[in-house]
């Protein structure tokens, strides 16, 4: 064992099965059955702050208006860009974005353009003026939260979780959680009352050693019983239900996991696309889980190109279009297209304006895509905003864009969907009535 | 032969005298009737007479007046008598009768010994009507017989065979007959076994045996031990009812006995068994001193059953000792540390049968302990990667200061350094950061530097090279106790943090080409490293204005202002060449700087301004200066280092015992690292639980969810674990969420993830 | 949890190894396994329910090696363990 090499290594222990579970806060609630339609959300998390800029760029006429900031260094060439139409104007997808182009043409694939954390509408005036200024715009870990949270008032939970609190009925009696994350204990699926079940990198979730022997039953009944345990100590306790609830959930996921390779659609063997499959095969069993309604998180990193930000773009659209793409053909697969619905977040939109090490920086407002034979596509929905320097969109000297649809309308359009009433999307999104539209429409 | 006696005629007197019979055949045993007939006088009387004696005698025999003969009780010479009526009206008429006398038939009525078995005996039969000369006839054969009495005899016979014998008895000629036969049965020579026949057995432990016998109804045997009776001290006793004890010395008897049954009938009739001795179980009553020193020790056992060649076990590993005796044993070496001052302590005995006795638990505790166990292993918890018994027992003898300042003199641990232009997988600088926590020594230096990294974070995640994360490594450790500012400044000229947040050719403003420069290190040395983005309060609470909402510690034109400040740094030069605009890439040493691609231009930072003109080192210092003054620095950094150390949920007013600690170590220093360390372990909240026997007033929200590294190195180093170098561990971790050096990039989900941040409440509750 | 599990059974080969001789030492008196555990992990404080888990469990085992991994694990996977006070 001393000589192995790191590699060999790390397959003998993949071998020994150490599956580790890494187990969030699980809030298992006791649903009770119910079968029916199916509808799922699931939110893939761009982190780094994705340079949207470069995901969606005007053609035509706008070109030079975004070349002449962006220039060959950190720009795209017109040629390469794939092209899209949105009402009547002309756009240029990523050129590694193929997939979403195709999708996007068949009506399946849409945009929400200049989507940012908002308390209400603000004006660039009102933002110098500092006036409901979101907190600690620019700030990775706070954006990352502001949009898994979408809203202001500090609370521990996400939009993910609060829908659903919001839609737990249609989930009653099920083996699983509503949220599930195949990214460690997202915020966004955390509710006020629900919690997700974490499931991690495609190993078992059950206890090892528990080979049915008397005394591993013996052990396991112990440990049951010490879990069940309530002790005086506050963290104690919720230790105690973590694993706990644990347990219950990785004895349900280990055989959808793990029993079948069902899903023939080949995913990429990247970080996302693993854990999209992961996600896929849990659909596929989502008559067995009892669940009619689920949301997902799933996210991805290096977004943060503070440097080199054409090249480093350009690998990880490539993966993001092979990733996604791979899962809207299993969607297809399963019959379940028109029933999923995929959308991005990320931290926030990058500045226009470069910096000297070809990189761009932190910004705000920023495009999404939104994925499914739900999606009303075909075309973008909200404002593509002025693209210039200091220009009335422009809230600093690089291009930082105020964000013309908040979190909230892009969120609210889903959970609508999705099956949130009127009255509880103000409980699931408390900023919504900041708004005016409460539907961006771009869901059928 | 009877004769006929016809009494002579007297013809002048006719008398006669008739008797009848005239002859008689008497056996001793009998009587004989005789009658007369007297004629020819009145009176008829006769006198009766044997061998002329009137009446007879003892000798001749007896007659009475009736003329009933009764013979003698043995047979006269010659063995016939002449019994004569004299009438008494004329004595000259008489008449006699011949009595021939004899033995009578002989009766047996036992013949003894019963029970018996072939070879010679002396036979006794007995009966009655024996007479002196009477044989005895073994199957028809006279044998030479002893007269006892007329009513038994004896004879030495030799009976070979197992068979049925029987015994006639004849008196002597003359006899009337032989007596009828009597039988008896003879069986084979007796046999005794003994079971169990072979038998392994401890010393001191005990076995009942038992004999079985065959040939014969006498069952009792002799038990015996190497032939002795009931044996003895040596070679083990055993009762009479077969139940044997071994002795506890079982070298004395070479390891074996034979305990062995006799026929108490037939003291040649022996069963054996053989009894294979083992050793006996030690075991253990007492140790003397009765709590053993740590180190040095020297120590008596007392028990039993110990024998030659026994060693003994402390806490599962062996003390060199000397059996002095079956019951005493003296142990003298070094005692290990072990978990909970506990030691279980052991006595093996050698082969045969080797066996170890039932644990005695026994203490081992360093003398004048300084601290408590509890206390120690909490402390060591919070200062290192965990409390192994041995380093539990060091900070007992030490007590918490000198034990930090001990650390705070040990040599950093290191990481191997890639060969120029070389490179190393960062698996095997992970393999290398656990064998470090389990192996080196500088424990407190390796777990600040891993808080620090947590805060200071350059990920491999981005900067996957070992030449750039080594450096890196090494500085977080070389400062981790040492000067913050020396710290910040180190990491802010780091290649590997250069690369991650982009301060490398970070360039002055290109008007022309629009270009900026790179705000990513001015945010994050702000936001992630010193600052955090709200006003805290000293006691790390948010400065919040009238309507609630936090004052931003920096606002955006402070990382514009300050993302010009980092302007100007390049790669160190490469052997041999000289600083060029941008050099390439390149790690081991700090970024250099390039004046002419710096901004000199004037700065206002946090308030603060710095002048124009000034160099590009300069400049950084001067705003490094400024963000080390900034008021957030104490409550920033003191609840990172209390958080991954001690506690997720310090109270305010440890928190600010600790800030005090930032702005002043004591000789009026800011920023001593060790200082901080030192406050933030040894304050009386992080050692409130010290003494599990005083409730913790802080309980409530105390302590802290054990990150996956730390939960495994707890665990390992509690279990006083190695690690090899080329170890998989990461792999492990990995999958419960924590990989080493690959923190998530730019901290993402924070607050979701390890940290529990303040709030444990409404997320877990 | 399940690594604590793979701790617990490295053999003398592997990477990591932990010393469980002493609690071996000791386990064939489950009371004092139990303290020594006590004592060394969890501060002294072993809530009683855990203590008849483990007694419960040892009681389905003889072997020494077997029944120092089955206390240790429940006793290092339980929530008193894995929050430090």
């Amino acid at each position: 064992m001393d000589n192995f090499k790191p590699q060999i290594s790390r397959r003998a222990l993949l071998r020994r099965s150490i599956a580790t579970t890494s187990l969030g806060y699980l809030g298992v609630t006791d649903a009770l059955a119910q079968t029916g339609d199916y509808k799922a959300l699931v939110c893939v998390f761009l982190f780094g702050g994705n340079d949207s800029n470069n995901t969606i760029v005007p053609m035509g006429a706008k070109y030079n208006d975004y070349s002449k900031v962006r220039g060959p260094a950190t720009g795209l060439a017109q040629n390469v860009l794939l092209p899209i139409m949105d009402r009547g104007e002309g756009y240029g997808l990523h050129p590694q974005l193929t997939r979403i182009q195709a999708l996007y043409n068949q009506g399946k694939a849409s945009a929400v353009l200049n989507v940012g954390p908002l308390i209400r509408p603000i004006t660039k005036t009102q933002y110098n003026q500092r006036t409901a200024v979101p907190v600690n715009l620019y700030s990775h870990s706070d954006q990352q939260q502001a949009w898994q949270q979408a809203s202001t008032s500090g609370v521990r939970s996400g939009w993910g979780g609060r829908t659903a609190d919001a839609m737990q009925a249609a989930n009653t009696g099920a083996l699983l959680p509503m949220s599930v994350s195949a990214s460690g204990g997202a915020l966004f699926t955390i509710g006020q009352v629900t919690g997700p079940a974490i499931v991690n990198g495609g190993l078992g979730l059950g206890l090892s050693g528990s080979d049915g022997s008397p005394t591993a039953m013996a052990r396991d009944n112990a440990f049951q019983q010490v879990i069940n345990f309530q002790s005086g100590l506050t963290l104690v306790q919720a230790a105690n239900r973590t694993i706990n609830n644990g347990i219950q959930v990785g004895k349900v996921l280990n055989n959808v996991l793990t029993g079948d390779d069902g899903i023939a659609t080949v995913f990429p063997g990247n970080g996302l696309g693993n854990q999209l499959n992961q996600v896929a095969r849990i659909i596929r069993a989502r008559q067995t889980l009892g669940v009619s309604r689920q949301i997902f998180f799933v996210s991805t990193g290096g977004y943060d190109n503070h440097e080199g930000l054409l090249a480093a773009h350009q690998g990880l659209l490539t993966g993001l279009n092979a990733s996604i793409s791979a899962f809207y053909d299993a969607t297809i697969e399963l019959g379940v297209e028109n029933n999923v619905t995929t959308f991005t977040e990320s931290d926030f939109n990058r500045t226009f304006g470069p910096n000297s090490n070809n990189g761009t920086d932190h910004a705000w407002g920023g495009h999404h895509l939104v994925m499914g034979g739900a999606v009303a596509g075909g075309r973008m929905y909200g404002t593509f905003p002025n693209l210039a320097i200091q220009g009335p969109d422009d809230v600093g000297n690089r291009g930082l864009w105020l964000p013309s649809t908040s979190v909230e309308q892009y969120g609210a359009t889903m959970a609508s969907w999705f099956g949130v009433n009127s009255a509880q999307l103000d409980q699931v999104l408390p900023n919504l009535m900041n708004f005016s539209v409460r539907n961006l429409g771009f869901m059928k | 032969m009877a004769k006929f006696v016809i009494a002579e005629l007297d013809i002048h007197n006719s008398q006669t005298v008739i008797v009848s019979p005239t002859t008689a055949t008497v056996s001793l045993d009998g009587t004989q009737q005789f009658t007369k007939t007297v004629t020819g006088a009145t009176n008829t009387n006769v006198t009766w007479a044997v061998n002329g004696i009137n009446g007879g005698n003892a000798t001749v025999g007896t007659i009475n007046t009736s003329g009933l003969y009764t013979p003698p009780a043995a047979l006269p010479n010659p063995v016939s008598v002449i019994v004569r009526a004299t009438s008494v009206a004329n004595t000259t008429k008489f008449a006699e009768a011949t009595v021939n006398l004899r033995h009578p038939t002989p009766t047996t009525t036992s013949v003894e010994p019963t029970d018996l078995n072939i070879g010679n005996v002396m036979l006794i039969v007995k009966g009655t009507k024996f007479y002196t000369g009477a044989t005895i006839l073994l199957q028809n054969s006279a044998v030479s017989t002893q007269f006892i009495s007329s009513t038994e005899l004896r004879a030495a016979v030799s009976l070979p065979n197992a068979q049925q014998y029987c015994v006639i008895v004849q008196n002597p000629a003359p006899a009337a007959a032989n007596s009828s036969q009597r039988c008896f049965t003879v069986r084979a020579a007796i046999r005794v076994t003994t079971s169990p026949s072979t038998v392994t057995l401890r010393g001191g432990a005990s076995r009942t045996f038992t004999a079985s016998i065959a040939n014969t109804n006498t069952t009792a045997v002799n038990w015996t031990v190497n032939g002795v009776v009931g044996g003895n001290a040596t070679v083990g006793t055993i009762t009479t009812a077969g139940n044997y004890t071994a002795p506890m010395n079982i070298a004395a008897v070479n390891g074996s006995v034979k305990v062995g049954a006799t026929s108490q009938k037939d003291g040649n009739a022996k069963g054996e068994s053989t009894v294979t001795l083992q050793n006996p179980v030690p075991t253990i009553s007492s140790i003397n001193p009765s709590v053993l020193p740590l180190g040095n020790a020297n120590f008596t056992i007392v028990g039993n059953g110990f024998a030659p060649g026994a060693t003994v076990n402390v806490g599962g590993s062996p003390m060199p000792a000397t059996v002095n005796s079956l019951t005493s044993i003296t142990v003298t070496g070094t005692t290990k540390p072990s978990p909970g001052g506990i030691a279980a302590i052991t006595v093996a005995n050698p082969a045969p049968g080797p066996t170890t006795s039932t644990p005695l638990i026994a203490n081992i505790m360093p003398a004048n302990p300084k601290v408590s166990y509890t206390a120690a292993k909490r402390f060591l918890e919070q200062a290192s990667w965990g409390a192994s018994p041995t380093e539990i027992f060091r900070v007992m003898q030490l007590g918490f200061d000198d034990w930090l300042t001990e650390q705070k003199n040990l040599a950093d641990s290191t990481y191997t350094m890639p060969t120029p232009n070389g490179d190393i997988p960062v698996f095997d600088m992970q393999s290398e950061f656990f064998k470090n926590a389990m192996n080196a020594r500088d424990q407190l230096r390796q777990r600040v530097a891993f808080a620090l990294h947590k805060t200071f974070v350059v990920s491999a995640v981005e900067i996957d090279k070992t030449a750039g994360l080594v450096p890196y490594q090494r500085l977080l450790l070389r400062n981790a106790l040492g000067s913050f500012r020396t710290l910040l400044k180190d990491i802010t000229l780091d290649v590997a943090m250069g690369q991650y947040l982009d301060m490398v050719d970070n360039d002055k403003p290109n008007p022309a080409k629009g270009l900026f420069p790179n705000e990513n290190y001015a945010r994050e040395i702000m936001q992630l490293f010193t600052l955090g983005t709200t006003f805290l309060r000293a006691d790390g609470s948010p400065l919040r204005d009238p309507n609630g909402v936090p004052y931003p510690s920096y606002m955006e034109a402070d990382v514009l202002d300050l993302s010009h400040v980092f302007t100007g740094w390049t790669y160190p030069p490469g052997k041999g060449k000289g600083s060029n605009n941008h050099n390439n890439e390149n790690y081991g040493m700090p970024m250099v700087a390039v004046e002419s691609n710096h901004d000199t231009t004037m700065k206002k930072v946090l308030g603060r301004t710095i002048p124009a003109g000034l160099t590009t080192e300069q400049d950084l210092d001067a705003a490094l200066q400024i963000i080390y003054e900034h008021p957030n620095v104490a409550p920033f950094l003191s609840l990172r280092l209390i958080q991954s150390m001690v506690t997720s949920n310090p109270s305010a007013a440890y928190l600010m015992r600790v800030n005090a600690a930032f702005n002043n170590n004591g000789q009026g220093q800011r920023g001593d690292l060790f200082a901080v360390v030192r406050a933030v372990l040894l304050d009386p909240e992080a050692r409130a639980g010290d003494n599990p026997a005083v409730p913790n007033p802080f309980n409530a929200f105390a302590g802290h969810m054990r990150e996956p590294v730390l939960s495994f190195m707890h665990i390992l180093k509690g279990l006083e674990g190695t690690i090899v170098q080329d170890n998989p561990i990461e792999s492990d971790l990995e999958r419960m969420g924590q990989k080493v050096f690959y923190p998530p990039e730019r901290l993402q989900l924070l607050l979701a993830t390890h940290s529990r941040a303040r709030q444990p409440r409404s997320l877990w509750a | 949890m399940n690594y604590i599990d793979y701790l617990l059974k490295l053999d003398a080969n592997a990477e990591a190894k932990p010393n469980l001789a002493p609690y071996i030492a000791v386990a064939t008196d489950v009371e004092s396994l139990i303290a020594m555990i006590d004592a060394h992990f969890m501060n002294g404080a072993m809530p009683e329910v855990l203590k008849q888990g483990i007694r419960d469990t040892l009681a389905t085992s003889t072997d020494p090696t077997r029944r120092a991994r089955l206390a240790l694990y429940l006793a290092l996977t339980s929530a008193h363990y894995q929050i430090q006070n």
